[in-house]
Order: structure tokens, then sequence, then C-alpha cells
């Protein structure tokens, strides 16, 4: 967690340039494209964090894999960092990265966990309902958790909206044990 | 045997559940990212404020210390091994307080005001923070009525004023819990019908016990009960066997619950038993909430820990309703060093200190406050003028006594003058011993120090002077009921209550024998 004001330096700093530069939309949609391959190949990341493999090696990697696809702007930060010795942290800067721009664009993400697969209807007014309650543009995320019974959990930032039948159960289970029970 | 019918209990059952109303819960979560030592970290809870409570899972409550820039730190008045990282942490939108009303009196509790004396649910009135903001100068006036202790030489020379913090300081083994229960057994008198045509207004009591032993507050509160003081009385108790965050906050929670009386215009006397103890808690927390280490690894704010509560002690204006709490923090020093860090800041805030020695305690003098070094800056507003009127040269007899008692250790030739200086300091020295839990009212205390400043003493040996004591107050009592209920009522000592004192002294002395 120490990390996180070094995280947030490199981020804020590619987002104003690439904004600077206006590549900000397909610089962020480089950022998701990387985000997303580190996330399904556990060899990158582990291959990224490794103190034995030679920085010249790993520019080399990130650049063989990634340079088709991404912008110039990307492909100099990627090389930027890992001048700086900071290609360890760089999926961590890249989520900080998504977060001062969902910031900065006022967007929220709310993580939604239902006991069953949500209709196209239902998100449709889930996001309309919290776009409201959030004054916010809302992108949701999916979750299916069948141990909440019913009913839905949203989480939005720290805040916790919770519906769901568990919940509802352990409220009951607290209110009968916090009343007396008289029996006559 | 009843016998419980089913539909019985499923119609009690019907019946709360439809109280039930399942809306959807809204509320802030974190979580756990590392537990230990009785410290949590916790991720998340962006909104949280510092000081407010927060649940963790399996009933741990906790409270947020700390709050940095990616995270929150917390101290947990449970136990640690029940979270666990990744534990979800909630908050309640709940400042850490305490609850407060007249039915926490007679009571035992712990810091969050849970009773810890199996007599049942508290029924409080409300809760309120325990940390709140010490009261301004408009609110206050100064100190005017005294608190008696019931301890001659307290009430004599170091008098306590309502609305007063004085510090009760001396090593371990000296009787320092031995004053403050003392004080608190003695307000017994002020619940009383007398004390009201008197004008003396009840004072109720707070003790707080911190990180002392589970027995010895048993023992204080069997006497209290024993004495017929509980009535009036909460203990709040935070044992040494209870996580160092509940010892930390135990004193506030006392000082709440006492400004609860003193904002409703009544009298509080709270006692801190003792804050040397509840440094050590919050060093404690502090240095695992890794917060940097002063002198004697005491974090930087130690002196604003006492200083803040304290500082609560006072005495509210007329307008407010007059009521007031005073406070007799309790401190403990090693080898007599007052020196040490948390002594010296204790001493500095407080009005005053009542210092009590071990060499004097096994001399067997007791209680043994020194009274030279002993002092009370404001309560001598607060004295009463009867006693303010003999109490003035018992001081001076005292110091002129100390002085020479030093000199006449050598031995041999001393002056008529200075043997009858040194034999009445030994009477008054005498006569200022006291048994524990029998406090004296105060106009016998005024009679006894009348009669020992003006020479009625000179006579009898010492060993006979506490029995001349009590021979003296029965027979006052008997005979010259008048001069008591006089000192009483009109709190002052006129000319002609000093002659039928002087003649009823003259009397007795006659008729007192002397084996």
């Amino acid at each position: 967690m120490s990390n996180f004001n070094i995280t947030s330096r490199y981020a804020k700093a590619l987002l104003d340039d690439s904004e600077e530069k206006a590549l900000l939309p397909k610089v962020h949609e480089d950022v998701n494209l990387l985000l997303n391959t580190l996330s399904q190949s556990v060899e990158l990341k582990r291959f990224l964090k490794s103190p034995v493999i030679k920085q010249e090696k790993k520019k080399e990697i990130l650049l063989e894999i990634f340079s088709e696809r991404i912008c110039a702007e990307t492909k100099n930060f990627i090389e930027f960092l890992v001048s700086k010795k900071r290609e360890d942290l760089i999926e961590e800067i890249f989520i900080r990265f998504i977060e001062v721009y969902n910031e900065k664009h006022g967007i929220v993400v709310a993580e939604v966990t239902s006991a069953q697969e949500l209709s196209d209807a239902q998100k449709k007014e889930l996001i309309q309902k919290l776009e409201k309650r959030t004054a916010k543009k809302v992108e949701l995320k999916y979750k299916i958790d069948e141990s909440i019974i019913g009913g839905f959990v949203i989480k939005i930032g720290d805040t916790l909206i919770n519906g769901s039948a568990k919940h509802q159960l352990t409220l009951l289970k607290k209110k009968f044990l916090e009343e007396e029970l008289v029996l006559n | 045997m009843s016998v419980v019918k089913p539909d019985e209990v499923s119609a009690i059952l019907r019946k709360q559940l439809s109280g039930f109303d399942n809306e959807v819960d809204i509320y802030d979560v974190g979580t756990v990212l590392q537990v230990g030592d009785g410290i949590a970290r916790v991720y998340g809870l962006s909104k949280v404020m510092a000081s407010e409570l927060v649940e963790f899972p399996n009933g741990v409550m906790g409270m947020v210390l700390n709050l940095e820039e990616d995270s929150v730190g917390c101290v947990l008045f449970g136990e640690s091994f029940l979270i666990k990282e990744g534990d979800t942490v909630k908050r309640t939108k709940r400042l850490a307080s305490f609850p407060v009303g007249n039915k926490l009196l007679g009571r035992v509790v712990n810091p969050l005001g849970e009773p810890v004396d199996g007599k049942g649910p508290v029924n409080h009135e409300k809760f309120m923070p325990i940390e709140r903001k010490a009261l301004g100068v408009i609110a206050r006036q100064p100190v005017k009525e005294p608190v008696q202790t019931g301890i001659t030489a307290v009430d004599s020379m170091i008098p306590i004023g309502r609305g007063q913090r004085e510090l009760i300081i001396g090593d371990r083994q000296t009787g320092k819990t031995a004053v403050a229960i003392d004080a608190i057994i003695n307000q017994k008198y002020t619940h009383t019908p007398e004390a009201k045509e008197d004008g003396v207004d009840p004072v109720y009591c707070v003790y707080v016990a911190v990180g002392q032993k589970d027995s010895t507050i048993a023992q204080v509160v069997a006497k209290l009960t024993e004495q017929g003081a509980m009535s009036f009385t909460t203990v709040i108790a935070a044992p040494a066997s209870t996580p160092a965050p509940l010892q930390y906050i135990a004193p506030y929670a006392g000082a709440t619950l006492g400004e609860f009386f003193r904002d409703n215009g009544k009298h509080a006397l709270v006692i801190y038993d003792d804050l040397s103890k509840q440094a050590v808690a919050y060093r404690e927390l502090s240095l695992l909430l890794r917060r940097p280490p002063g002198r004697e690894a005491y974090p930087g704010d130690v002196f604003y820990v006492h200083s803040r509560l304290l500082e609560r002690a006072s005495k509210l204006n007329n307008e407010l309703g007059g009521g007031s709490l005073t406070a007799l923090p309790i401190i403990e020093t090693q080898q007599g060093d007052v020196s040490a860090y948390i002594p010296t800041n204790v001493i500095s805030i407080t009005d005053g200190q009542i210092y009590l020695e071990p060499n004097l305690f096994n001399a067997g003098v007791r209680p043994a406050i020194n009274v030279g070094i002993s002092v009370s800056r404001v309560g001598g507003n607060a004295q009463i003028k009867a006693m303010k009127k003999v109490a003035g040269s018992l001081k001076l007899d005292l110091a002129q006594y100390r002085e020479l008692a030093a000199f006449a250790k050598f031995g041999s030739d001393l002056d008529k003058s200075t043997l009858a200086t040194l034999s009445k300091g030994e009477r008054l020295v005498e006569l200022l011993k006291q048994g524990q839990f029998a406090p004296v009212p105060v106009e016998k205390q005024v009679v006894s120090v009348f009669a020992g400043t003006q020479g009625f003493l000179d006579t009898i040996p010492v060993k006979d002077v506490k029995r001349f004591e009590k021979e003296l107050h029965e027979f006052i009592e008997l005979k010259y009921k008048n001069i008591l209920t006089a000192i009483r009522s009109s709190k002052v000592l006129s000319d002609a209550t000093v002659e039928s004192l002087k003649k009823a002294l003259t009397e007795f002395v006659e008729k007192f024998k002397v084996d």
C-alpha cells in the first residue's frame, strides 16, 4: 500500500500528458487492453516482477507483445516505466490510471452481485436508478454468488447497498436475539 | 411445569416479524488488511470519522484512531483472534459514546457502558460521545463550594472545591485509593435531608478503575456497598485484563458521565484511578499504531491525553445551572520520583496535589499526606469560613514543627519555646491521623483543629490524643450540640461560638482522664 504515492504520480502523468496530446480515448483503450492481458496471464505478471530478468529483456518482450496493438503514446510510457525501473508496478499504475480516469470523467464502477443472472431489462433499470442516485455515469460489473440466496448486493466505492435475502435473514436473527421473548 | 404451546410461540414470532421491514440496507464498508495486537488496519471506509465506532465480524467493536491516505487504523475493543484478514468492517456512523442517565448510579459498567455486575441491562437515558470539548471561559465560574473529603488533613489544609482538579500522587501502597474512597463515602452526607437544610447539594460519584486487578475493584465495590455509598456512585471498570484501548477510553467515559450530572445542574466527583496506567495503555496502542515514540516511549500527545481529560472538570456559571465536575486523578510514582514524565505532566495540569509518602505511611501517619508539599491552588476559596479561620494557624504550626523537628534529632539543649513548638507539632500530627473509612464531618473537624491550635492538647500525652479527640466529639455532641449545629448551618465561627467552644474545651480537658 506504500506504493500508493508512486502509482498515483505515474498514473496522473500519463493521464495529463495524453490529454494534452488529445490521445486520451486511445490511451484509455490501450490501458484496458494491457490490464486484460495482465489479468489473464500469470506468467507475464511473474516475468515483470522478477528481479533476475534484465530491464532490456523486459522492454523487448513487452514491446513485442503490445507494439502492434497500442499507440505510440502508450508505448513511450511503457518504455519510460521500464527505464525508471518501475515495470514491477505496471499493473498497479494502470489500475490507478483507470481510477483517476473514472474520477475525472465522473464515472463510477459498481459491482453487482446477484444470485442469478440479471435480465437485460433489469440491468438497464439498475443502471438508470444508480445513475440517478449517484448523479454520475455508472459502469456495472456483474458477479453471480448463489450464497446470497436472493436479491442483490451493489458495491459502489466503499458503500454497500445490501438487498440480499441472506442479509435480511441476518438482520432478522439479530432482531430476534435482541428482544426478550416473554412467554406467558 | 408449565407447558409452552407451539402456537403461542409462533404467535410471538409472527408479532416480531410484523415489525420487521425488509428494506434495502445501505452502509459503508471496508476490508481488514492486517490484524494483530489489538489493532486492525482497514482498507476502504473512505468516509469514516476519527474516533468513530466500527463493527467487525463476531460482534467485535473497534474505534478509528488513525486516518491515513490509503488505510484506516482501528483499535479493537475485543479479541483480535476473532478477526481475520479480508473480513468486512462496517461503519456505525456513531462516535465512540457512553450511555448516561441516573439509572447508572449503583452500577458497575465497562467503558462502553455494558454492565459487568450481573444486574441486568442498564436503562440509560441517552448516549453521549466520550470525547467532548472542554467548556470555554464564558461557561465557567470560579470554584466556590467545598467538596468535603471527610479527611481532616485534606479539608483543613488542602481543601478541594467543586469543579477543581486535585491530583492524588504517591508510590504504590501509600493509600492513594483509600483517600479517594473516603472522599466518596463522605459524600453520603450530602444526600441526606439535613444536608439539604444546610444548603449542601448532593454530589454524585464516578469511580473509574483503570488497569487494576479485578479483585481490587471487587473489593472497592464491596466496601462502597457496605458503607451505603454505592447508591450514588457508578464504577467504570477497565481492569488489567481488558484490552489497552478500553483502558485508554475509560477515563473519558467517566468524564462523560460526570458531565451529564454537571450539565443537569448537579455536582459530580470523578475519580480516575489511575492515570499512569491509562498513559501506559495509550503508549501501548500508539506504538502499535506506529506513532513515533518520544520521552519514556510515550507518544508526543500524551500530555494532550491528560490535559483534555482534566480540562473537562469545571464549575458552570449560574445561567447554565451551576453544576460542577470535580476530578480527582490518581498518579502512581516509582520510588517517589515525581519528576518522571507523566507525574510532571499531570502535576502541571491539575490545581494542586495531595502528596502521599511511604515514609510517613510506615511511621504510622495515616493518611500519609505530606502537608508540606501538598497544595491546593483554588480550594481555599471554597473552604467554609469556620475551617479557614482555624486552619490558618494549623498550617503555620506544622511548618514550624517540621523545621525544628530536623534539628531536634540532634537532641540536647533546646530552649523552652522550641520544646513547646515541638510538643505542639507532635500533637497536631497525631490529631491529623485518621482511620480508613472513617470520615469526619466538617463541624467536628473544626472542633478538633480548634482544640489543637489553641493549645488545649498541650497537657495531653501524645498517645492519648486520638482518644481525647474521640471523647471530645462525643462530649460536645452530648452537652454542647448547639456548637456543632451553629458551625454546620452558618458555616462561620462567630465570637459567641468561639466562646462556648473554649468553655466546652476547658471543661472537657479537666474531665479527661489520662491513664
